[in-house]
């Protein structure tokens, strides 16, 4: 039996890194350079706006920032990002809950007094990796 | 029906389905191009300014000398992009004016404001995002203030001068030069919501303004103290909010006259499109107490429309206030049909003075007189009792703007008026106090249709029936504005 668990572990780790792809997120439109740039990736539309399944932050500069999501199955996903200008780790709104910090969805995706949905945001992410450029609004 | 056939139509009705989308735009042009030989005051409409205009003008009569400063002015200028023409008046990007009034000589500028839609467009040469009703979603929105035009007054505040549009924030601009500082956010936390083209000044320096969300039924409520610092924010439901243009402050409320639109909202709804028109609904005076912003009375009145009012007082249980009501929202509709060069309605709003009993919760309605919009009344009388109404008239055969100005006695009824006649679109005429401290100046432009110029008048307040005192002629046409404020020097 014993013998069996090194290659049981060798399969399930080669499996793993057939599945891994690598998501680039490039986020433009950064007027300066204030906080960080916050990005969460969902891979149901259940959970979008609610539980992403990854999120990753990098410092802002102005113009544009990089960021890498590494190891993600292959499939489809939206991506949010918001500009967390004063480091309080939330999106602001204001008092009828519009963002008062620049955001964006993947896609560009727009949507109609409110959110987009998750599969007008919805990018797909190939076995070999994909980029996709969010513009912050 | 074959396989063939079945394509053919396919085919065919997809290229139908797809010719309204893009030929409707072309269509507002071609319609407004072919109607203007035959509606020239519909001139006033016709867009395509330069970025920046300016110029002297020249005096016909004697200026009072005692009129210095300058007189600030909005209005949407710019509508048509790209071979699209803009389908309401109301969707044009916001061009201020100033006038410069020195030593009895009038100079006029003008530039357009440079919001954040402006500058986009015009880097695109297209128009890119939906207005007030034409709907584009080539670009994503971000918030209100990505669609703001700016375009509808002009309000010098302490020490700050704002281009005022009710869908989104206050843009600051430059007194000097007319250059855009940007978007004003009265608080951090505050940003982008909308801050209304009407606010109201009272004696005391204190701004008073609202703004509604569209489609979150929320009326939002502004004091801006007098040093040009946010005194107060608030907020408050009100069920099936539609569009909102104009309020009145008195002494203990702010009160707002709801126009009985339902609100359907469709995948390309403008906010206009978004009204539909109710006529078996009340209209609804909502009274508010402008000390803490809670919510005082709603009183029912017949279905009506008012864009525009006047002044407002209270005593007692007793709010009285002046309106341009109209009986539906007709004349809202028919600024579509200007742009597309036609002019199917003659304006219908009258002056009212409205009489709201908060005890008993009922409203009268007494007419003034007919055909009137763009009520003013003097700095020191806002919020006050007052007698003095000043509004701009119109002619039932003439079917765009307005061709007079009278001043109402809200007491006595008794009216001075004065007429440019036909060949004259009259704007917004605002009261300047004179320097004894008694009576007023009347101030405003009009277009000459005629030598389509536009010209600066100044009237002695108290007798309007002789005619303007003197008139500043530019040797131009400035696009037509909305609203404006005078700044003495």
């Amino acid at each position: 039996m014993k013998t069996l668990i090194p290659f049981a572990v060798t399969a399930l780790l080669a499996s793993t890194l057939a599945q891994a792809a690598d998501l680039t997120v490039d986020v433009a439109g950064l007027k300066d350079a204030k906080g960080q740039v916050m990005v969460a990736v969902y891979d149901r539309a259940d959970n979008f706006l609610k539980q992403p399944m990854r999120a990753a932050m990098v410092a802002a500069q102005a113009g544009k920032v990089q960021l890498v999501i590494n190891d993600l199955p292959p499939g489809d996903y939206a991506i949010t990002v918001f500009q967390d200008k004063n480091d309080n780790g939330a999106l602001d709104t204001n008092p009828v809950g519009m963002p008062i910090e620049p955001y964006g969805f993947s896609n560009d995706a727009a949507g109609h007094m409110g959110p987009p949905s998750f599969e007008q945001a919805r990018v797909h992410l190939a076995e070999n990796g994909s980029q996709t450029t969010i513009n912050l609004r | 029906m074959d396989r063939r056939h079945f394509l053919r139509n396919v085919a065919a009705s997809s290229l139908a389905l797809s010719l309204p989308a893009l030929a409707r735009a072309d269509e507002t042009q071609s319609a407004f191009l072919s109607q203007l030989p035959r509606q020239p005051r519909l001139a006033t409409l016709k867009g395509g300014v330069a970025d920046q205009q300016g110029g002297a003008a020249s005096m016909e009569g004697r200026w009072p000398g005692e009129i210095r400063g300058t007189f600030y002015r909005n209005g949407p200028a710019r509508f048509e992009a790209g071979g699209e023409r803009y389908h309401h008046w109301f969707d044009g990007d916001g061009m201020v004016h100033a006038w410069h009034i020195e030593g009895g000589q009038v100079r006029h500028e003008a530039r357009f404001v440079q919001t954040q839609k402006y500058v986009e467009e015009t880097a695109a040469s297209q128009f890119l995002y939906p207005t007030f009703n034409t709907f584009h979603d080539r670009r994503p929105l971000g918030s209100n203030d990505t669609v703001n035009v700016a375009n509808t007054n002009l309000l010098p505040h302490a020490g700050k001068l704002y281009a005022l549009w009710e869908g989104g924030s206050a843009t600051e601009i430059d007194p000097q030069g007319l250059a855009t500082r940007g978007i004003k956010a009265w608080r951090d936390d505050l940003a982008s919501l909308p801050f209304s083209a009407h606010p109201k000044v009272t004696p005391d320096g204190t701004l008073w303004n609202f703004g509604v969300v569209h489609g979150g039924n929320k009326l939002l409520l502004w004091r801006i103290d007098p040093n040009g610092s946010l005194g107060k924010f608030g907020m408050i439901d009100v069920p099936s909010l539609p569009i909102v243009h104009d309020f009145v402050v008195t002494q203990r409320y702010m009160v707002f006259l709801v126009a009985p639109f339902d609100l359907k909202r469709g995948p390309e709804t403008t906010i206009l499109g978004y009204q539909t028109w109710n006529g078996n609904r009340p209209m609804r005076a909502v009274v508010v107490d402008r000390a803490d912003f809670t919510l005082r009375k709603v009183i029912e009145m017949p279905a009506g429309m008012v864009l525009h009012l006047g002044n407002g007082w209270d005593e007692g249980q007793t709010v009285r206030l002046d309106a341009c009501l109209s009986p539906d929202d007709g004349t809202l509709q028919s600024l579509n049909s200007a742009m597309r060069g036609e002019t199917p309605h003659a304006p219908n709003t009258s002056s009212v003075l409205v009489t709201l009993d908060l005890e008993r919760g009922t409203a009268r309605t007494d007419v003034l007189l007919r055909g009137t919009e763009f009520p003013r009344v003097a700095l020191a009388d806002v919020g006050q009792r007052y007698r003095q109404l000043f509004v701009t008239t119109s002619q039932r055969d003439v079917h765009f703007g307005m061709t007079g100005v009278a001043r109402i006695d809200v007491e006595s009824g008794k009216v001075d008026r004065y007429e440019y006649g036909a060949d004259w679109v009259v704007e917004e005429h605002i009261p300047v106090p004179k320097a004894s401290g008694k009576g007023q100046w009347l101030l405003g432009a009009a277009y000459d249709v005629r030598r389509q110029q536009t010209v600066l008048a100044v009237f002695d307040g108290a007798h309007l029936a002789q005619g303007p005192v003197a008139r500043a002629r530019l040797p131009y046409a400035a696009p037509l504005c909305f609203h404006g404020n005078f700044l003495a020097a």
